[in-house]
């Protein structure tokens, strides 16, 4: 019996060595946490650690192999490239995901859509009224908090890295936006396209209809690709993986996650 | 003029440390040094010294970013009382290029005291105790005051740079020298792990006080780099001309990577300083193994043996511990 | 076998003497984390640019740390809750205290505490689902995340601290007092405003400070309900931010070790020096307030 236990118990010391640790993005995070648990409850031989830390941390990881891959919300700057190559890791690049960001207002607002520069002008308090947009009304400005993934992307996207107004409120949630957004005529906020219901209205930017469709196909402004990094093209079990997030069940993850699915 | 450019320089420098971060590293290191010619050392042939002090700031402003480096060093092997250099190491403005970033990415103007791209003493960061052979030789200076154009190949593929210096090196910044010195290379990675580098440096240098006779001063390098999993493979040739004085000399260096914490090491050098002459050459042959303790401390022991071709001198061999402290 | 009687109660002594120094020993921890984590914010940015900076952009590309705004906000909703809760506060134990018959007392001070009971989240969506719309469509504002409706909020919060202290501070006045002011034929109202109340000044500033210690360090509601726009307007019906919602809002998402932390534990030690040097005035009024009560007995 004794015996039978201690055998049981390295099988599974052997079993278990299938590691695979992924580094990076707190934008990408949700993702690669609710994928890995799926792909684990399927796979119960397979560990995946999935840590945060940053794009930057952790495509340095992927560069000195301390991780296995690295998420991030940007692609990597040709100096990182270059970087891994001299390092004998050759990047590969895996969008897993879109992250795409609706533009919102009150339903009682006239305005149906908005330029990337006048929403830019609005964020960096250049445009203090809706008269000048052909609506009408102080506009109140509603962000998320500046540690958040949403608020990285948009910071991004929609500012190029111009700094937020101070009269902007910082709200804690993709949810909390969306209600303060539904109750305050005036407001303006930005939400994951998931987040965009019936209480609020999603403006056209640049004419363009946030929709999975022009996220995906590049039209909308407000969308940026989700990036695993592997060295070399996945195999065995990263392989594995990049095949489960692929699938169908792995997509749906995406989607429950508030990103726009890739397939 | 000289003297104003580096007035500025520290100024601009000075200004820039109170508002950017302080960071850096210390080299507290051991000695014990078995001399082939003890006439040479008058005591202390074991001495611990604080080889080196890094104090590094950088500011992050866009599109110029100004850093610094101060030199903190032992000047003697502490065989006479306390004699400490400080000076300057970089002191350095980047100019990020407008536009053309989109064809050269990362291409950008150092203008001030900076580094010299040159072979392999550009990717030298100790790794073993011993300098990069053409710092080593006395051939090469790691920074120089001057300005460079450096950019990224498309793709990661590798890097250029040009680069017009004084041509004294850092350590004599202040001097009034004379002669210019211009410098070249390119590195390419034509595969992920595999790095090729080429470089080329000349200069006139002035023979006396006058510039009216002048000399050629020309270094030339090949560098090969193999990198894959836990194992460095690196070669370098070296060449260098000082007036009809040609010298020559090539390293080998070899890192394996235990675990995340152990590294063994070995490197092994030939240098002849002028190849027309008998029994002038000498090479090196150097063991060490690093342990990284900590994310801020790494310990270092080497052993390194000199063996001379002229059959008269002994071998000389050292062992060095170090432990570098980062911050 | 049974204990001797001697080492028994050393047993227990010992227990109790652990547990009353492991609150030491925590407190030592809380200390020794927040400044090993906080301090090298100071030497990063330096300490008067940290303290009296406007500008807060903890992830920009050239990050800002300045707090002055953050403290502005704490301070205005704790002032404005203070302006709210402290009338309320001290009527009603006036009331309860000197008024009110025993069955209604005993009705009214349990309702109180109750109060006090109730988690700060569900303030929060009380505030930021009733008292904002409310308040925006009262006063026409375009937002009704404002500094004023975080006071509100944060003045029922704190209610039940000023009343059950200030009556507590009111029952502690000897009844001769009262019986002496009724006996040389002044009224109640007099004897309320003339006598009670200025004798229990210094308890009734214990409790007001002692509230607001306790309104600068609430989080949750006001992070729900303040809006949290980090610039100083001063004004009440503006959105603020405050440090503790800063702290909250923000620490979870970052990098450990980060600068962005680091300042993150800078404001908790600001924080934390302004919530103990109300504590310690507290005590001090408290102290002589009693030193009073116990001298004239």
């Amino acid at each position: 019996m004794k015996k039978m236990l201690l055998i049981g118990l390295l099988l599974s010391v052997c079993v278990f060595a299938q590691q695979l640790t992924i580094q990076g993005s707190t934008t990408v995070l949700p993702i690669a946490q609710a994928t890995a648990e799926a792909f684990m409850d399927d796979n119960p031989a397979a560990d995946i650690t999935v840590r945060g830390g940053g794009s930057g941390t952790g495509i340095a990881a992927l560069i000195d192999r301390s991780t296995d891959i690295a998420s991030s919300s940007r692609p990597m700057k040709t100096k990182e490239i270059a970087k891994a190559r001299e390092n004998g890791v050759n990047p590969v690049a895996n969008i897993i995901a879109m992250d795409g960001i609706a533009v919102i207002v009150n339903k009682g607002n006239a305005i149906s859509q908005i330029s990337a520069e006048d929403l830019k002008k609005i964020y960096v308090g250049e445009i203090k009224r809706w008269d000048q947009l052909g609506g009408g009304g102080t506009i109140v400005i509603i962000s998320r908090d500046a540690a958040s993934g949403t608020f990285e992307a948009f910071n991004e996207l929609a500012l190029h890295g111009a700094k937020l107004t101070d009269a902007a409120l910082m709200l804690a949630s993709n949810l909390e936006v969306a209600r303060t957004v539904a109750q305050t005529p005036g407001a303006i906020g930005y939400v994951g396209l998931g987040y965009v219901s019936d209480d609020i209205k999603a403006l056209k930017v640049d004419g363009i209809l946030p929709s999975p469709e022009t996220i995906n196909n590049g039209t909308y402004a407000l969308a940026r690709p989700i990036f695993m990094y592997t060295d070399g093209k996945p195999k065995g079990l990263a392989g594995k993986y990049f095949d489960f997030v692929f699938s169908k069940t792995g997509q749906e993850i995406v989607e429950e996650t508030g990103f726009v699915p890739v397939k | 003029m000289k003297r104003s450019i580096i007035m500025v320089m520290l100024g601009a420098a000075a200004l820039s440390f109170a508002d950017a971060p302080i960071y850096g590293y210390f080299w507290l290191r051991y000695t014990y040094e078995n001399p082939s010619q003890p006439e040479d050392v008058t005591s202390n042939a074991n001495y611990f010294s604080i080889e080196r002090g890094y104090i590094r700031w950088k500011t992050s402003t866009s599109p110029v970013s100004v850093s610094g480096t101060i030199d903190v060093s032992q000047a003697s092997k502490a065989t006479n009382k306390s004699d400490w250099n400080v000076r300057l190491k970089y002191a350095q403005a980047d100019w990020t290029l407008p536009h053309v970033g989109d064809y050269l990415p990362d291409a950008k103007l150092i203008l001030g005291l900076q580094k010299v791209y040159f072979g392999y003493v550009d990717r030298w960061e100790y790794p073993v105790l011993e300098k990069a052979l053409e710092d080593a030789e006395k051939k090469m200076n790691s920074a120089d005051l001057g300005v460079s154009f450096h950019t990224l190949l498309p793709g990661g593929y590798g890097e250029a740079s040009g680069q017009i210096f004084n041509g004294t090196g850092y350590s004599s910044v202040t001097e009034n020298n004379a002669y210019k010195a211009a410098c070249g290379n390119l590195s390419i990675l034509p595969i992920a792990g595999i790095m090729l580098k080429g470089s080329y440096w000349m200069s006139k240098k002035p023979v006396g006080d006058t510039i009216i006779t002048q000399v050629d001063e020309i270094r030339y390098a090949g560098v090969i780099q193999f990198r894959k999993g836990p194992v460095t493979i690196a070669g370098e040739y070296l060449g260098s001309t000082d007036d009809d004085v040609k010298g020559m000399g090539y390293t080998g260096f070899a890192e394996f990577s235990i675990n995340k914490a152990f590294s063994l090491l070995g490197r092994y050098d030939y240098w002849d300083g002028n190849t027309e002459l008998e029994s002038n050459a000498h090479n090196r042959v150097i063991a060490g193994v690093n342990w990284k303790v900590a994310k801020v401390l790494l310990t270092q022991l080497n052993y390194q043996l000199t063996q001379y071709e002229n059959e008269e001198r002994d071998p000389s061999d050292k062992i060095m511990l170090q432990f570098k402290y980062s911050y | 076998m049974r204990l001797k009687r001697n080492t028994k109660e050393f047993i227990i002594k010992s227990i109790l003497l652990f547990c009353a120094l492991s609150s030491l020993v925590f407190l030592g921890g809380i200390i020794i984390v927040l400044f090993t984590q906080g301090v090298p914010i100071f030497g990063q940015i330096g300490f008067a640019k940290f303290l009296f900076g406007t500008g807060w952009y903890p992830t920009h590309e050239f990050p800002e740390f300045g707090i002055l705004s953050m403290i502005y906000g704490s301070f205005i909703i704790t002032f404005g809750a203070l302006i709210f809760a402290a009338p309320l506060g001290i009527l009603t134990a006036l009331y309860i205290a000197e008024l009110a018959p025993f069955w209604l007392k005993e009705t009214l001070k349990p309702i109180i505490e109750l109060l006090a009971g109730i988690p700060s989240v569900v303030y929060g969506l009380f505030g930021a689902l009733l008292v904002a719309p409310f308040v925006q469509r009262l006063f026409g504002l375009p937002v009704g995340l404002t500094a004023f409706s975080a006071a509100i909020v944060l003045g029922i919060m704190i209610l039940p601290t000023v009343t059950s202290i200030v009556e507590d501070a009111l029952s502690s006045i000897p009844n001769e007092y009262r019986e002496a002011s009724l006996a040389i034929g002044a009224t109640k109202w007099e004897t309320m405003t003339r006598i009670t109340l200025p004798a229990a000044a210094s308890g009734i500033s214990t409790a007001l400070i002692l509230s607001i210690g306790r309104a600068i360090g609430e989080t949750m509601a006001i992070l729900m309900v303040a809006g949290g726009s980090p610039r100083i307007d001063f004004s009440l019906f503006k959105p603020v931010r405050a440090m503790t919602s800063t702290i909250a809002a923000e620490m979870a998402e970052t990098v450990m070790g980060s600068i962005h932390y680091h300042a993150l534990f800078g404001v908790a030690i600001v924080l934390f020096i302004m919530t103990l040097a109300f504590n310690l005035i507290a005590e001090r009024i408290s102290y002589r307030f009693h030193k009073r009560f116990t001298a004239t007995r």
